[in-house]
């Protein structure tokens, strides 16, 4: 008797909390709406089922509690109830299946135009490498790191000596331009996630992965870790500004590019 | 027609111990198993729950405590989920309720390999003191995460890189030992020493449930033992299976060409069977609590058999949902968030069953019906949850943030708790012969019960605004507002408090088993076989001369026409007065 | 009774008094029930080879870190490589290990010790009890002899200087042969149980069951072996 009072209590709770509280997913700064409206159809769907079922719960426990005399019927099974509601969940399901699964060929198929970059995760910061003038990044190997070369740029790999190399937490990049994250790491996993994008990918050690999104929305955006990485996990941040094409390319220009950093001894090395 | 024997009149009866040592220490006897895996669970248990406190406060009340620093607090995140999920909920459910249940439930003397059976329990103890003991050495015991992903699990910038890992690692292989000298005897049981009349059909959805999720264990824990080696020679040899070439802080190490990907692969292929291993005995226990104390039997009792068996089977192709944003192939994306979803219907189904048994039941509200009702509300949260992540473009925003935390522990965390508390009150009677006091055990039941809901309930939301898991503090971030603290702190008194209240249960259980009533022998009315024992509780061999024939389902409740609203499993068909017009 | 029907059975309705399951823990059941013990056993090894087999052919297409290169190259696999399928990209670091030519006697021994011990279970159908202790002596020598070969396999590798972190065949084929011969060892501990019931001058017939699992199991082992031995042969 309390206790179906109590679950309808939670569920009003529920309710009034989801209402009242302030959090909420942030306001949308990429063209990643087509996850966020995935996440609202399953919320809502989700939400009606769990008001209507526990109710249902609260409902029945009410009015079947035990009383002098009362006694319960006998029914092994409905095959046809329970057929429908088969059904009808598997209807359900299908409903939130279909949008998600669109929502991700989206995700992993990044368009032609896209801009090329590099984001790379070590214990416990971040660092960028755009593909330079050539609009190709070079080969990289952890075997290659070395003080003057800090993304590992293969010094035998033209296209990587025009790469520009950022070593720096702050990532600017160009509004409305799409970009391919390429993800790499040098030791441990990390995942790339800006709660404002929506994106998140894992960086894994020995090989590359990426994710693609738009900015649409000017600012600054925090990025943080989304893959546990050892004591500095929660201290792994970095930023993302967006801005204009013309402030972007100020920005760029004021790193150097790898053949800059490495100086000309490593490519007469190469050339050797 | 064969001849029917029992152990009583066979050559070779069953050895019987004089000893103290022999009955309670050295035990071949099932129910004397079960309480010492069930004792050792809880005993490791505590230590978990204590952990989840400290990081509890750590999350309030940020660098407040002097001895939590990040590498505490890693490691404290680490061993509290290990220890929870496999050495409390796995040892708990299978060792503890399936060893004494199957045998009581089915009709037997005993498991079927007795000795292999105190083996298993031997070894266990054996993989607690192993993992215990890396709270000793040096470095402490590892803050990799539960899930150990390389390289980091061994790499220098986690704690308990060096021997933490290694006897974490080396505790989980022998615990899976353990655990398939344990699941062979349960299986095989079933399989081979169901008493006359008990067909499968017949049997008991607690039976069910365990015996599914065993044969899961069997088949999934070997993914994990690969791992945990393959690791273990990483490790210590300098094998590169899992480890490509990195630079560890500075350092390069001389490991190349591994994948830890592969590693991934493996762990969820044992890790998602895990979530059912756990979750299917549960699903069996609270159906048999649901209709025993509604006096009505199961809904749709062969829907709910099916429903655990197809769940066992389709949870075996679905462990890459939890690896959408790792870098797999993303192709892979469709496949597992279709079959994750398919297999909300089956549990679906099972969902809508509970709750159709409660309609038109005689619902008794006693403790264990309680607890199984808060199961049925923690569970559908934690299921609709599920659908979320389990839907691989809604799970990118939302994995590995708070929303996370709060589903798996709505999920995996307190629906198969609230089980436990009520499969505990609904049998102790039976196994101690005594009754526990209801007040205590209401109590106990609405703080837990609301608690739980207080810390869940805000971390989904949390989750939806971004915060990311596995932060040892949120420090200043653009995008979290100062109510989320506010949050933590409300999160963190509801954690403590209900873990306080625990205090009230122990306190009820050891009184009680002193103090407490004398119980009934069947004081619920139940028809199952475990309530029409001879004795209470159960002496060794359980049935006196001779075993029990079963001769109807274990769901006779208020059966038209009959005296009682209950007809136990071993009164024939046809006795004067038991059966009316049932059909 | 199918499987299917007997999951199918409407339980709630009223059946003959005996109808279904005679089981019970009796003498004359012990067999069965050991058979599904070990049955059951031999389920769990499977997946655990299979497992090791799944991580060998991965990391066998695991190929190195190149950024530009490796999405390119898991790219180009054909869909069904096992490789591009579960994303890993593809590298250069596997170096095929050349088996010693002592693993083709090794391989001739266990196959000598599985036949022992199916002339074993022959000869408890005809009761021939000093038959059968000659075979049961060759069958668990033979393992034993297996056993021995394989560490001196590891002795002569190692002495060759291929140590586990040579490189990952190497690597692969200390865990295989580890993993196999374990297996075997668990089941050396059988042998010894029967091989000393036999000597004690139990009737081979009371031996029977056990030595029809031992047998069951020795094959099984012997298959695996197999298997394995072929995987590393060709790669």
């Amino acid at each position: 008797m309390r206790v179906a009072v109590v679950i309808a209590l939670l569920v009003i709770g529920s309710i009034a909390f989801h209402f009242l509280s302030p959090w909420w997913m942030t306001p949308i700064a990429s063209n990643w709406g087509a996850l966020d409206n995935a996440l609202i159809l399953t919320f809502w769907v989700c939400g009606a089922v769990f008001i209507a079922l526990n109710l249902f719960l609260a409902y029945s426990i009410y009015r079947f509690r035990h009383r002098e005399g009362s006694r319960a019927t006998y029914e092994p099974e409905n095959i046809g109830l329970e057929r429908g509601l088969t059904f009808w969940t598997a209807v359900g399901i299908v409903l939130m299946l279909a949008p998600g699964l669109i929502a991700w060929n989206k995700y992993i198929s990044v368009p032609d135009d896209a801009a090329i970059l590099e984001a790379r995760g070590q214990q416990w910061q971040w660092s960028f490498r755009f593909p330079g003038a050539d609009g190709v990044l070079g080969a990289s190997a952890v075997e290659h790191i070395s003080a003057d070369n800090p993304f590992g740029v293969n010094p035998g790999d033209p296209w990587g000596r025009d790469d520009i190399i950022v070593e720096s937490s702050e990532l600017h990049l160009p509004l409305n331009q799409p970009v391919k994250l390429l993800l790499t790491s040098t030791d441990v996993l990390h995942n790339f996630y800006v709660p404002q994008f929506r994106a998140k990918m894992d960086l894994v050690p020995g090989t590359t992965t990426y994710l693609w999104f738009t900015p649409t929305k000017k600012g600054t955006f925090e990025i943080l870790c989304a893959e546990y990485c050892g004591v500095g996990h929660h201290a792994m941040r970095g930023y993302v500004v967006v801005e204009s094409d013309a402030d972007f390319n100020t920005w760029l220009s004021d790193f150097p590019t790898q053949s800059e950093l490495a100086g000309p001894a490593a490519e007469i090395a190469a050339i050797e | 027609m064969t001849t029917y024997t029992t152990i009583a009149e066979d050559t070779r009866p069953l050895h019987h111990p004089k000893t103290w040592v022999g009955k309670y220490v050295w035990s071949q006897d099932h129910k004397v198993i079960a309480i010492q895996y069930s004792l050792t669970a809880v005993g490791v248990g505590l230590v978990a729950l204590v952990l989840s406190g400290l990081m509890r406060l750590q999350l309030a009340f940020p660098g407040a405590i002097p001895f939590i620093t990040p590498e505490a607090y890693y490691q404290f995140v680490t061993m509290h989920g290990m220890i929870m999920v496999i050495y409390l909920l796995t040892a708990l459910l299978l060792g503890g309720f399936g060893n004494y249940m199957i045998p009581l439930m089915i009709g037997a003397r005993d498991m079927v390999f007795p000795f292999v059976n105190m083996l298993s329990y031997w070894v266990y103890l054996l993989s607690v003191i192993v993992l215990l003991a890396s709270f000793f050495v040096p470095g402490g015991p590892t803050g990799a995460g539960w899930t150990l992903y390389p390289p980091q699990a061994i790499t220098d910038g986690t704690p308990g890189a060096g021997w933490g890992i290694i006897t974490m690692l080396a505790s989980l292989a022998i615990f899976i030992v353990a655990f398939t000298m344990g699941g062979l005897n349960y299986a095989t049981t079933v399989l081979q020493a169901r008493t006359k009349g008990m067909t499968l059909m017949r049997m008991p959805c607690t039976v069910w449930g365990i015996f599914v999720a065993t044969i899961l264990g069997l088949l999934a824990f070997p993914a994990l033992f690969v791992a945990a080696i393959m690791m273990m020679l990483d490790n210590t040899i300098g094998t590169s299976f899992f480890m490509p070439s990195i630079i560890s802080m500075g350092e390069p190490l001389s490991h190349s060409g591994g994948s830890p990907i592969l590693f991934q692969h493996l762990f969820w292929f044992f890790g998602h069977p895990e979530v059912y291993i756990v979750a299917l005995p549960a699903f069996g226990i609270v159906s048999d609590i649901i209709s025993t104390h509604s006096r009505k039997n199961i809904f749709g009792y062969r829907m709910m058999v099916w429903a655990i068996i197809i769940i066992g089977v389709l949870s075996f192709i679905v462990w890459a949902h939890h690896m959408y944003v790792s870098g797999m192939n993303p192709y892979f994306g469709y496949f597992f968030a279709t079959s994750t979803l398919i297999i909300a219907v089956p549990t679906a189904i099972k969902v809508y069953n509970w709750v159709l048994t409660l309609w038109q039941g005689d619902i008794h509200l006693r403790v264990p019906l309680l607890f199984a009702i808060g199961f049925i509300f923690t569970f559908i949260h934690g299921g609709l949850t599920g659908l979320f992540l389990g839907n691989v473009s809604v799970d990118v925003p939302l994995s590995d943030t708070y929303f996370v935390v709060g589903h798996f522990h709505m999920v995996m965390g307190v629906s198969p708790i609230l089980v436990i508390f009520g499969a505990i009150y609904h049998w102790y009677p039976k196994i101690t012969g005594r009754m526990w006091n209801n007040v205590l055990g209401q109590l106990h039941f609405w703080i837990t019960f609301i608690g739980v809901y207080i810390i869940y309930l805000p971390m989904h939301y949390l989750g939806l605004l971004g915060v990311p898991r596995r932060y040892y503090e949120m420090g200043e971030t653009d995008f979290v507002p100062a109510s989320v603290q506010w949050a933590n702190e409300i999160i963190t008194i509801a954690a403590l408090t209900v873990g306080a209240a625990q205090i009230i249960f122990f306190y009820n259980l050891i009184s009680s088993y002193f103090r407490g009533e004398k119980a009934d022998p069947n004081p619920w009315g139940a028809t199952s076989l475990e309530w029409q024992t001879p004795d209470t509780p159960p002496t060794h061999g359980n049935w006196g001369p001779t075993l029990p024939t079963v001769h109807r389902w274990a769901y006779d409740y208020s059966v038209p026409g009959a005296a009682q609203d209950f007809i136990p499993q071993n009164v024939p068909q046809g006795e004067p007065g038991a059966d009316g017009d049932k059909m | 009774m199918s499987v299917l029907q007997k999951l199918t059975e409407k339980s709630w309705l009223p059946a003959g008094a005996d109808m279904g399951a005679d089981l019970g823990m009796t003498a004359e059941r012990r067999p069965a029930i050991a058979a599904t013990g070990v049955w059951i056993y031999i389920g769990v090894a499977t997946v655990i080879f299979s497992l090791v087999v799944a991580a060998y052919i991965l990391r066998l297409g695991n190929y190195g870190a190149d950024p530009a290169k490796s999405a390119e190259l898991a790219a180009g696999l054909p869909w069904w490589n096992l490789a591009a399928l579960c994303g890993i990209p593809p590298a250069e670091d596997w170096r095929p290990l050349s088996e010693p030519p002592l693993l083709w006697a090794n391989t001739a021994i266990l196959i000598l010790s599985s036949l022992a011990w199916r002339k074993a279970r022959a000869e408890t159908r005809r009761g021939q009890a000093r038959e059968l202790r000659a075979a049961l002596v060759a069958g668990g020598v033979l393992a034993f002899a297996f056993l021995a070969g394989q560490l001196v396999v590891w002795r002569v590798l190692a002495g060759e200087g291929h140590f586990a972190g040579a490189g990952p065949a190497t690597a692969f084929f200390y865990l295989i042969t580890a993993v196999h011969g374990l297996h075997l060892a668990g089941g050396m501990a059988f042998w010894g149980r029967i091989a000393t019931r036999a000597f004690k001058g139990a009737p081979p017939n009371e031996l029977a069951t056990s030595i029809k699992l031992c047998a069951v199991y020795w094959h099984y082992l012997l298959l695996v072996w197999t298997v394995m031995f072929g995987l590393m042969l060709i790669t």
